[in-house]
Parts: structure tokens; sequence; C-alpha cells
């Protein structure tokens, strides 16, 4: 029997599962989790569903933020593109939703290019502030740019409609299997890409921007190219979230909702694909549970609701905090110890 | 991590269990379920915090009564920062998860979004917005403003202005500060074409951001323009801002501000800034002398006597008392559609007197067209009279 890794070939390197075990319950699991709309109730499905919204956001910020190094917090607004052109194409023009979501992808990416611009330039605290930039002009353009977005008033969106069927996707049961549909993808190339000669261009940009320069990696070109694919994955979050809610308010794109992702990227482990799907679980549900252990409390004390509900905020910051002290490299980290005292128990020593 | 870590998980993990286990007992007898929407951290908590209360009052007080029809009443609450999304989240919750008969709204943004789930729901949803776009039952017939619609009101304005202004030589002009927002927004078109309609010149409109902390640069535009009475659509602990800027400003213009934008803490909010200042009142002010309020003081002095209430701790008791009538008219097994048409067939009913007397039907949910005109003097607010308008349909759902 063999015991430890033994890898003889390129091929069995560069394997992302070792053995067959992962592979099965991969496989199993997504089998399993396509068929959960067939007995959740549509709250838990709401909540999935935001939960495969922000993987997909959380990917394309980690590859962003853990990957290359570059901070941006104006992934609200580059969501907030995706959204809208998403909803204005479905809405005005009619475009089908396998073509509007990646319309709004591309357009987003190419908004995402431009304001990864100062990226050349910039580094750290200073490119953060650059980027805010993008969120402010984002905004103002969504707020006052009535007749396309509907400003303050917000723009409604007709359900995503499967072609051929004719089934519109306009309950949280259907459109789970959109949003999943593309969760799954999007993990896929995202995993792969930090593999391959892209992806060790960013992490050699992170790590040192002077030394990959001089070993012949082009910042120009890979630092656009991280923006430029952070904003794809942003903007087809976008679209999710704009057939998904089927309302968009420019409320809804926050800077408090590129805080959030900030938080999901940096919760779940920067720089791991993983984490950043963990980090997307965690932030949607943390809140989630926050309120209905508020709601609960108040059903047995009606008249604290008022301190309880005020104290959610304060509670969901604290666990952060706690986090960030803890376990500084996320939940990704947790995740791999857990794994691996499992795999030595019970000799574990 | 780890000692340390694990007694406190397992001491939250305790806490939790044991709350649970406690509202499972408490209600394991049938109950009525009430979504309670309400904003107590964003831009508007300034009215959320004494509605929830209003609200969990009204309902405790009901619940000592007997409940109705002999069941009690549960609100199930939900805390949503005056953000839409998660408004939308939180009613999904409601009619999914807790299946609630009623729900108790909020604003007018998250209102204005979640009507088509609403009428798709049949979910009677009683709203603390009292926006016009709500108040037309062929669109939607399932939201109750909780009183007197925005478009009302600025109709209120547009005619009190027209009355009192006696110079022959012009026609009085006026301006509109509105919140950028669809509460802010709500009635402003309204507005637009009814003062074309009566003679009144609009000569100017500024919006203001939501959370507002300086107004000066509106209000220099604004005085350019030099209207003779602004209509302010915004929240009360913003209006205050408005008023400073503008009086330090030396504006000479009069003020008329709705009915969310002024209430018992204007004076002190202002100061010498709030004197001339005129308000439209759609519920009786803590103190007044309506029958309800008795009630509501007592309930108050038994149970938190130490806190201050405001006009907003009204709206949740007369919220509550319209939810509870309602279902109780629909009688012993109660439907979303039952409790709709019960809520459709109250007509002049008395809320205690804390408001002119409501009336849905099942053509018009303005619930009345009835308000008091209130002028701040000395300090204090001072009803001036009565004011109203005719249910005209024309602005029905405006």
């Amino acid at each position: 029997m063999k015991c430890g890794g033994f890898r003889v070939s390129y091929r069995s390197d560069e394997q992302i599962f070792d053995t067959y075990t992962p592979r099965v319950v991969l496989v199993v699991f997504l089998g399993l989790l396509f068929t959960i709309p067939m007995f959740a109730s549509t709250y838990e499905l709401d909540v999935l569903n935001r939960i495969g919204i922000a993987i997909i956001g959380a990917l394309g910020l980690n590859i962003l933020i853990g990957y290359t190094g570059q901070i941006s917090i104006g992934h609200a607004a580059f969501l907030a593109v995706g959204a809208y052109t998403t909803a204005v194409l479905e809405a005005k023009i009619g475009l089908p939703f396998y073509l509007a979501i990646p319309a709004a992808a591309l357009l987003t990416a190419a908004f995402g290019l431009l304001f990864g611009l100062p990226s050349l330039r910039l580094k750290g605290l200073y490119l953060a502030i650059a980027t805010l930039a993008a969120h402010f002009i984002t905004s103002y353009v969504i707020i006052h740019w009535e007749r396309m977005t509907n400003g303050v008033l917000g723009l409604l969106v007709p359900p995503a409609t499967v072609p051929v069927l004719g089934l519109p996707l306009d309950s949280d049961a259907r459109i789970f299997y959109l949003i999943f549909a593309l969760v799954i993808p999007a993990t896929f190339v995202a995993k792969n890409l930090v593999r391959t000669k892209v992806g060790r261009a960013f992490i050699a940009i992170r790590d040192r921007d002077v030394a990959a320069e001089v070993i012949g990696v082009s910042l120009f070109k890979y630092k656009l190219l991280a923006f430029l694919i952070s904003s794809f994955y942003a903007g087809v979050a976008g679209g999710l979230m704009a057939y998904h809610s089927r309302i968009l308010f420019p409320d809804a794109f926050s800077l408090l909702v590129a805080i959030d992702y900030l938080a999901m990227v940096i919760i779940g482990g920067m720089g791991s694909i993983l984490g950043s799907i963990f980090g997307a679980i965690f932030m949607t549900v943390l809140p989630e549970v926050l309120k209905l252990t508020a709601t609960s409390l108040t059903g047995v004390y009606p008249q604290a609701f008022g301190f309880i509900a005020s104290t959610r905020d304060v509670i969901f910051g604290l666990a952060i905090i706690l986090f960030l002290m803890f376990e500084p490299q996320g939940l990704a980290r947790i995740w791999l110890r857990v794994r691996s005292y499992w795999k030595l128990w019970p000799y574990s020593y | 991590m780890s000692r340390i870590y694990v007694r406190l998980v397992g001491f939250l993990m305790f806490i939790i269990a044991g709350h649970t286990l406690a509202s499972t007992v408490a209600y394991a007898q049938p109950t009525i379920k009430l979504g309670n929407l309400v904003d107590l951290t964003g831009p508007t908590s300034d009215q959320g915090k004494d509605i929830a209360q209003g609200r969990i009052d009204a309902v405790q007080y009901i619940n000592e009564k007997g409940g109705i029809n002999g069941k009690k009443i549960e609100l199930v609450s939900v805390e949503y920062g005056f953000q839409p999304p998660r408004a939308v989240a939180a009613y999904k919750k409601f009619v999914e998860e807790d299946k609630v008969l009623l729900v108790l709204g909020y604003g007018t943004p998250d209102t204005e979004a979640l009507r088509p789930y609403i009428t798709k729901d049949k979910v009677p949803y009683l709203s603390g917005s009292y926006s016009g776009h709500l108040t037309d039952p062929k669109q939607t017939p399932f939201n109750f403003p909780g009183g007197i619609d925005y478009s009302s009101q600025i109709r209120i304005f547009l005619n009190y202005v027209k009355e009192t202004w006696t110079d022959t030589t012009r026609k009085p002009k006026v301006a509109f500060i509105y919140a950028d927002n669809a509460y802010g927004r709500a009635p402003i078109e309204t507005g637009r074409n009814y003062a074309k309609e009566i003679g009144v010149d609009l000569v100017d409109e500024e919006i203001i951001p939501t959370v507002l902390t300086d107004a000066t640069s509106q209000l220099l535009t604004m005085k350019k323009h030099e209207p003779d009475f602004v209509y302010v659509n915004t929240n009360t602990q913003w209006v205050p801002v408005v008023l400073k800027d503008s009086y330090k400003l030396g504006l000479k213009t009069k003020y008329v501000i709705n009915n969310y934008g002024i209430d018992e803490r204007t004076p002190k909010l202002a100061g010498e800034a709030a004197e001339g200042v005129m308000g439209i009142a759609d519920i009786a002010y803590w103190g007044d002398d309506v029958p309800g309020m008795k009630i509501l003081m007592d309930f108050h002095s038994k149970h938190h006597p130490n806190d201050e209430h405001n006009s907003p701790y009204m709206r949740g008791w007369l919220w509550t008392l319209l939810a509870a009538e309602g279902i109780k008219r629909a009688g012993d097994t109660p439907t979303g559609d039952a409790v709709k048409k019960a809520l459709d067939s109250l007509r002049d009913f008395d809320t205690w007197g804390l408001t002119p007397a409501f009336t849905y039907t099942p053509d018009d949910h303005r619930p009345t067209t009835k308000a008091k005109l209130y002028i701040i003097q000395g300090g204090k607010l001072v009803p001036i009279r009565e004011v109203s308008v005719d249910r005209d349909p024309k602005w029905l759902g405006k």
C-alpha cells in the first residue's frame, strides 16, 4: 500500500486531487447540491442564491487582491455595472439572459480595465483610494442617469427565461440552477487560472513587483489582466444579482458592499480559491444567523428588540475582529487544519 | 486559541439553545404572526425606534386583553437599516419561512420595490410609507398606507399657499426640497402638476442627500429663485439641518414640512431656526388630548416610564391597531385575502382619535385626506387648524 505522495509524472503532479475519494465526494456533493431546490424553503434558497452570487464576486476579488496583490474597494461599482447592464439589456432591449450576462460581464471587464489603469502607477493604499473613485463615479451615474437606471426609484428586471422551454426563472428555486450552473465553471476557471502562467505571474507581482518585472513578467499586461478578470467575474455576479433580486437600487451597491466583499476575501483567506467560497458563505450566513437570533430572542423578550437589533452590527464587527486576531489566514486555513487533524486521527501526535 | 475558544463557543451555543427552547415553549399555542420591518440603524432611525416600540407595545396591549378572536399576536421583527435589498430578503423570510398573515411594513423605497411581490403573494401590507403610489387598489390591492398620503399632503401645502396668498400683483412662488430617495420623490410629480393646475409658480426644486450634513449649496441656489414658500420632504433628523442652514443664510421664505419631517423634537433640534416653521401632522403628538392617548400614556408609565416618545410611537400603535381590526373582522381563520377585504370595509373607523377617521375602500386606499397644520411658536408646536383636500380620483395612485 502506498503511503505519502507519489508523483511520478507531470500529469500526476498537476492534479488538483491526488486520490479518487475527494473527486467522488465532489461529484456527489455537486449532485446533492442540485437537488436542494426540491426540498429547501424559499428563504433558504434565497440565502443560498446570495451565497452563490457572493462566491463568484469573491472569486473575482480574490484573484485581484489575494493573488495579484492589488487592493480594490471599487468592487461594488463593478457589481453595479454588471447588474445594471444586464438589467437594461434585459428590460429595455429584451436580450435573453444567456446574451445579457456575458455582454454585461464584458462591459464590466472593460470598465474594470479602465479603473485598473491607476494600478500601473499606484500601489497599496493609494490604489485603494483610486479605486474608490470608481465607486463614487459609478454610484453618481446610476443615481442620476434616470432614463436608463430609473435612479433611486429602482429598476425592475423581468425574470430570465430559459430558451426553447420558455420557462421563466422567476422563483428562487429556479434561479438557483442558473446561479450554481455559473458558480461551478467560475470556480473551475479560477482554480486553474492561478496554476497557469498567468496565475504565477499574478503571484510574482503580488510578492515583489520589481522582482517580477526583472524576471520578465510584464507588469502592464498582468496588472491590467487581473483587473479585467476580476471585473469580468464581478460583471457575472452583478448580472445574476439583477435576475435574482429582480429589482435594482443604487443602495444595493453601497460602499458597504465593497467592504463586505473585502471581508469575504480576508476572512475566507487571501490567495485561496476555497477561501473565497468559505468567505462568501460566512459573510452571507452570519448576518442571517444574527438576524434569526435577534428575531427569536425578541420572541421571548419583545421589549428588548431595539437593543438586540442594534447590537447585531456590533456582534458582526466583533466576529470579524476576533477572526482576524485568531486566524489571520482565514477560514481556508482552519479548514486545512481540521482536515489534517482528521487525516491522522486517531494517531495524531 | 483552543480552550477559551471552546468555552466561548460552548457558552454561546448554550445561550442560543436556551432561547430557542424558550421561544418554542412560549409559542406552543397557535398565534397570529405579523411581520414587523423597521429601521433602527439607518437614515430613518429617528422614526424607527419609536415605531418599533409602539408596535411592540400595542401587540403586548392586545395580547394582555386576550388577543384577537382568542389568538395571541406574535411579532416577527426584522431590522433592515433602510436598505431595500435587505427589506426584500426580510419580506421573503416573512412570507415563506414565518408565513405571516400581514406585514407591518416601513419605508417608501422598500414598500414600492415590494409591490409586485405583495400583489402576487396576497399579503396585506400596512406600510409606514404613505406614498401616493400605494393608494390605488387597481395597481396595488394589498398595500395599505398607514396615513394621509404624501401626494395629498403636498396638495394641502399648495392649497394653503394659494389660500393665504394676498398679493394680487403676482402668483405665489414655491420650491420643493426633498430627499434623494423614493420617499423624498414620491409626491413631487403630483406637486408639479397640482401647482400648475391651481396657478402656483414652482420656481425651484432642490434634491438633498438622504443623510444630510449640509444643505448650504442647495439653499444658495434656491435663494436666487426667491420662493415665498418651501415644502420640505425628508426626515425629522435631517430637517433641522435645512432649517439651521437657511437661518444662517438669512432666507426669508416660509417652510412647510411634511408629516415625517416634523414632530415634537423639531423645536428642540432646530432652536430659533425653527420659529415660524409649519408642519403637517398626520397623527396626534405625545400628550395631545385625544381619547386613545390615556391608554398609551398609562402603558408607557407602567412598562417603561423612563423613556421619551414622539409621534412615531403613536404611529406604531396606530398601524398595529389597524392590523388587529382587520384581522378581527376577517374572522376565526383569517387569510390574506380575508384581511384585505376586512380592511377594505373600514368606514370612518375611529383610531382612538389618534388620527382623523380612517376609510379604506376597494377603489381607494387613501385612509384619509385630512391632517392638522401646526406652527412652531416660542419653541412649541401650536396647532393652526385642520386642513384637508377632496378625494379626487384623479390623484389616486399618483
